[in-house]
């Protein structure tokens, strides 16, 4: 009995500390949990990169490559096609036709077809592409590990220009006629030029693997080359190009090795020629730093720490080499970009480099003996020649979620210390019929909410089709009308309660069950998808607590309610869609063609959570 | 004393006829002309050992004793070990003169035996001891890759419950496989053929590089009291003629022995029969050098002859560079993984009847058992109709963890032009932690398939890839980390402890000048 007590005392005393201390520490952890984040790009936290990978070998191979001759000549023959038909004649059969009867290796065309995900029954929603693929076989292996080199054939520019990729596919060439010629190569060579760019790679990527597609029908491969290795992709609008820059998001916030990274940095280093991150600030181009890392500008790292976070949580490819990864496939996109003009020679010399250094990078996988596993999967990049650890930034993450577990405790302790002191009995059975009235019907109608939306895209589109809107507007209304519903609901759902001490029970229950399940959600994506949980956590994690709290004060019950409209992810979608038409329909259509789950994420969980929070809100 | 010596001579001459009937050598060089200016040489030795049943000792004479100890020893009636580098690219090449997987193989047909057990432990101790003579990895014990047969012709002759038949697609042929595989000869690589090989690392350059260990004995009645020992050795390489002689823009191509194997045949084997040399040059090739004999496009060059009246033996051949059209193989086979996750993945081979008749064929798969088959995953099917198709038999012997691999044998009739595909699908097994071999991550590879055409009687073998799969592996960096951490730990620790407790400590009196000078000039 002593023990019972003892074990009760603590329990008592544990519980008036948290009560006490709860509020400051909350705050406190809070914004300790921004600032640490804040600091983590600071020269005294940071660490530098390095090649974990010994096999890789950067830079140490002489280049097979002498002179850009060829690679004018297949630049000069592939513009010259491109320019006399209109474009159409620089196409799929051009490229095989230079593999197979030029270059004389392996080639094959895919045939695929997109159909919309959302209604299949028109012709226009049916779209079809020609993929490439070529096989540069190593002449002394036995064809089971292989690296690809990818390229699309026409780039998406501003306006939704389509540019074509002439000079990436020149490479292409290049690289092929190197691979038949020379007998270093430890694994095969696979070419792909992809037609619509991500639906062709992610065509000819479900073929490889013959993973099942419900929206793109894919021919099936001819031959295959093996476990794949690595994979890197050439994006080059023009071949006046003076600089790299190197997009590494996959789908979902996944990334490629950080060895693969650092391989081709260091390689850009060897050959004086300068590679970032993509629109990296303040990238330092002093090339003697080749030995000792340039220095770390603090502000500028934290601005491109925050950039790269921004397009992990998306969700969404940054460009084609996302789809290897949900391959475990290793993988990376080398974009040109021009910062300024150069003479014909300065163009001479770099297009010689630029060949070199894909080349080279080639050459350090071909090395590899083991697949890549040494270095880092989960990195956050300041600079390119800084990275912040998994180790590093959680910690932060914890801290920002902090004020919403010590608002579960304290709802905890007064649930059960009461319980303690009360006697049960014929209140418990009162408390389960307030308990079913009060929290249940609200999770049950906020996550009915959450699967019309996750479910019922397609259906609503489909309604606005009978009204002549096209898809984009009816996802439009469709937002539209889940909020309006969504804002309703808790006048029409007054729940009116037996007023007694069971009516705060009831609503303690109802609030830890909202936070419980706000943790466990932000938690679970923090291991998928770290920043987007982090995102998440930032505003939820003050907005949750003030929901719940109960204020009395009229200006600070407007302030309240108007934070949280902000927070409603229905809000952001149908800003993010003003803003940016085409992209965030693109966004939806990505998340059912390819397995991006950020925005059925957000329909099937978030909304749910937001919409009983601001039903509790106006109980 | 003249007795005596007409005694010691009769002994002699007995002797020496006796080394001549009972032992032959013959060696045969075949050349052919592949597209795109890719080339084929293919050698053979055949070395006949015939058992008289008069000597009572073993006398081996010419052919390779170690051979033929660890034949008797073992029982061993049919062996076959191949070793080979690259891809016999099939629908570019056709069919090679004799088929090998990549990596490694070997398969041995036992003689009867009172149980299995006694043909099992014979087939480990004669596999290592294999491994041991031509310098290999192959681990039966540890690595568990025997398979049995049931219906699969590996022999055409022998009883398929006495063979036993292992892939090893990870074993990496090297000259050091190649120098022991040389030594058997009678000439070794000083006289005959095998001159060509002296520039070994050369031959390693090709494309496609195999070399083939085959012993037979062969009996003459149905006892076996009369026997022969039969031992063929077979080098096949494919490489680019455009590549050795590094001319590209020519409309044709020259070349000689010399330029593919830095090495010509200057020296005829003594104890060789035979010793010939056939250039197969189809496809717009000429030599200048006038054959022994000549049928259509086939040259025929008997060294013995030949070497008689020229100095050395290096044809040079011309041969006009076009766009020709791939040599047929009379089936195509392509297997993949398909749909992998993160617990089971597919397996997949598709195989293509290239004839236009109907093709019987046996496809003979061995997998390693941590990868766990699913009997109920296997589909066949006929990939135009998109049909299930019903194979004519079916067997699936289940693995044994630690003991042995999945086997699965089915026997199909394939329709002409007919696609058909064989589907498995297995999970990722778990390996102890001290299973794991050193280069983990770089993935385990499973046995290429063995299928077996039967074609008017005659049966080829053909091979796919090996394929690559990862399996569950921990961080192995982690502990080793930690144990190199802990052992510096320890080794600093508690080594200047153990020293500072068990040594006597005593005071020595500092050395004066003139003592230290003393003791200089002692030593």
């Amino acid at each position: 009995m002593s023990l019972y007590h003892s074990d009760t005392d603590k329990k008592t005393k544990l519980f008036e500390k948290v009560i006490k201390f709860g509020p400051l520490l909350s705050i406190l952890g809070y914004f300790s949990g921004i600032v640490y984040f804040c600091l983590l790009p600071h020269e005294a936290l940071i660490h530098g990169t390095y090649i974990s990978e010994n096999a890789l070998l950067p830079g140490l191979v002489s280049s097979d490559i002498f002179s850009t001759d060829s690679i004018f000549n297949y630049y000069h023959f592939l513009k010259d096609a491109y320019e006399t038909n209109g474009g159409k004649s620089f196409n799929s059969e051009l490229i095989n036709d230079i593999f197979a009867n030029q270059l004389k290796i392996e080639s094959y065309t895919q045939d695929f077809n997109l159909t919309h995900p959302f209604w299949s029954s028109e012709n226009e929603n049916i779209r079809s592409g020609k993929n490439v693929y070529a096989f540069g076989r190593a002449q002394r292996a036995d064809g089971t590990e292989s690296i690809v080199i990818s390229a699309p054939i026409y780039l998406t520019g501003k306006k939704n220009k389509k540019i074509p990729n002439l000079f990436g596919i020149s490479q292409l060439f290049i690289l092929a006629n190197l691979a038949k010629n020379r007998p270093y190569w430890a694994k095969d060579l696979i070419f792909v030029a992809t037609d619509m760019e991500h639906v062709g790679i992610q065509a000819w990527i479900n073929s490889y693997f013959e993973t099942h597609s419900d929206s793109i029908m894919a021919e099936s491969l001819k031959t295959r080359g093996g476990s794949i290795q690595a994979a890197l992709n050439l994006e080059f609008s023009d071949i006046n190009t003076n600089k790299l820059e190197i997009k590494l998001e996959g789908p979902n916030g996944k990334l490629p090795n950080l060895d693969l990274f650092n391989t081709i940095i260091r390689i850009c280093k060897s050959m004086q020629f300068e590679c970032s991150l993509e629109s990296e600030k303040s990238f330092n181009n002093d090339f003697s730093y080749y030995h000792n890392r340039p220095p770390v500008d603090h502000v500028s790292g934290l601005f491109n720490t925050v950039n790269m976070m921004f397009k992990q949580a998306t969700g969404v490819p940054n460009s084609l080499n996302g789809y290897f990864l949900n391959h475990r496939i290793e993988a990376l996109t080398i974009s040109g970009t021009k910062t300024s003009s150069n003479s014909g020679r300065q163009q001479k010399q770099n297009v010689l480099k630029i060949t070199r250094i894909v080349e080279s990078t080639l050459r350090s996988v071909n090395n590899l003996l083991e697949r890549f596993h040494q270095s880092f999967f989960f990195y956050l990049l300041p600079s390119s020649h800084y990275y912040i650890s998994i180790g590093m930034y959680m910690p932060a993450f914890g801290l920002i979620l902090l004020p919403v577990l010590i608002k579960i405790l304290t709802i905890w302790f007064t649930i059960f210390s009461k319980k303690n002191t009360e006697s049960k009995g014929k209140e418990s059975s009162l408390l389960v019929l307030d308990l079913l009235k009060c929290v249940v019907v609200k999770l049950m109608v906020s996550f009915t909410f959450g699967i019309i939306l996750y479910f019922g895209t397609p259906f609503f589109l489909m309604f606005g089709k009978v009204f002549n809107l096209s898809a984009k507007d009816s996802l439009m209304n469709c937002y539209l009308a889940m909020m309006a519903n969504i804002f309703v609901t808790p006048f029409i759902f007054k729940t009116r309660l037996s007023s007694n001490g069971n009516k705060t029970e009831a609503e303690n229950i109802n609030k830890l069950i909202i936070l419980l399940s706000l943790t466990i959600f932000v938690g679970t994506i923090s291991v998928l998808n770290f920043s987007l949980a982090f995102f998440i956590a930032i505003f939820y994690s003050p907005v949750s607590i003030l929901a719940i709290q109960r204020v009395n004060n009229k200006i600070l019950k407007t302030f309240k309610i108007a934070l949280m409209v902000l927070a409603c992810p229905l809000v952001y979608f149908s800003l993010i869609y003003i803003k940016y038409h085409d992209k965030f329909y693109d966004f939806v259509l990505a998340s059912k063609i390819s397995d991006i789950w950020t925005y059925e994420m957000v329909n099937l969980f978030l909304v749910p959570i937001w919409s009983t929070l601001w039903i509790t809100a106006f109980n | 004393m003249r007795l005596k010596n007409f005694i010691f001579l009769l002994y002699l001459l007995i002797n020496l006829t006796n080394g001549l009937f009972a032992y032959s050598f013959e060696e045969k060089l075949s050349l052919n002309i592949l597209p795109n200016s890719n080339v084929y040489f293919h050698f053979e030795f055949e070395s006949k050992w015939f058992k008289s049943v008069k000597s009572r000792t073993e006398n081996f004479h010419n052919f390779p004793k170690i051979i033929g100890d660890l034949v008797s020893k073992f029982d061993i009636d049919e062996l076959s070990l191949s070793l080979s580098q690259g891809k016999w690219k099939h629908n570019q090449w056709g069919m090679p003169v004799v088929s090998a997987p990549s990596g490694g193989e070997l398969w041995a047909s036992f003689k009867d035996q009172a149980s299995q057990n006694i043909i099992d432990s014979n087939w480990l101790q004669s596999s290592r001891a294999i491994s041991g003579l031509f310098g290999l990895s192959i681990n039966l014990e540890e690595n568990p890759n025997t398979a049995i047969p049931t219906f699969s012709i590996l022999s055409d002759t022998r009883n398929s419950s006495n063979i036993r038949y292992a892939s090893i697609p990870n074993e990496i042929v090297c000259t050091e496989n190649l120098t022991p595989w040389i030594k058997l000869l009678p000439c070794a690589k000083s006289k005959g053929l095998a001159q060509l090989f002296k520039n070994a690392p050369k031959l390693f350059e090709s494309h496609y590089f195999m070399i083939n260990l085959n012993f037979k004995r062969i009996c003459a009645d149905s006892a076996c009291s009369n026997f022969h020992f039969d031992l063929r050795q077979i080098l096949s390489l494919v490489n680019n003629a455009d590549l050795v002689t590094r001319q590209l823009n020519d409309q044709e191509s020259t070349w000689s022995f010399n330029n593919f194997f830095q090495n010509k045949i200057t020296g005829l084997c003594p104890v060789a029969q035979q010793s010939m040399v056939i250039l197969n040059l189809e496809r717009k090739a000429k030599t200048t050098l006038i054959p022994t004999s000549k049928s259509g496009e086939s040259y025929s060059y008997n060294l013995k002859e030949f070497l008689k009246t020229s100095k050395e033996f290096n044809p040079t051949i011309v041969q006009q560079r076009q766009v020709e059209l791939s040599r047929a193989s009379p089936i195509s086979i392509h297997r993949f993984i398909t749909d992998k996750n993160e617990i089971n993945f597919g397996i997949k081979t598709v195989i293509k009847n290239e004839n236009n008749e109907e093709t019987s064929v046996i496809y003979f798969d061995t997998i390693p058992w941590y990868f766990r088959v699913y009997v109920s995953s296997l589909r066949v099917k006929d990939v135009e109709r998109n049909l299930d198709f019903k194979p004519e038999l079916i067997s699936f012997k289940p693995g044994l963890d630690r003991q042995k691999p999945h086997q699965i044998e089915i026997k199909l009739n394939l329709r002409p032009r007919g696609v058909y595909s064989i589907y498995l699908r297995a999970d990722f097994g778990y390996l102890k932690w001290d299973e794991f071999p050193p280069d983990v991550n770089h993935g385990f590879y499973i046995n290429p398939v063995l299928v077996t055409i039967n074609q008017n009687g005659q049966n080829t073998k053909i091979y796919s890839e090996p394929l690559l799969m990862n399996l569950p592996t921990p961080d192995f960096s982690m502990p080793y980390n930690v144990i190199c951490l802990t052992c510096t730990v320890i080794a600093i620790g508690f080594g200047s402890l153990h020293n500072f407790t068990t040594r006597k400590f005593k005071f020595i009196q500092p050395k004066t000048l003139i003592e230290k000078i003393k003791t200089f000039f002692k030593k």
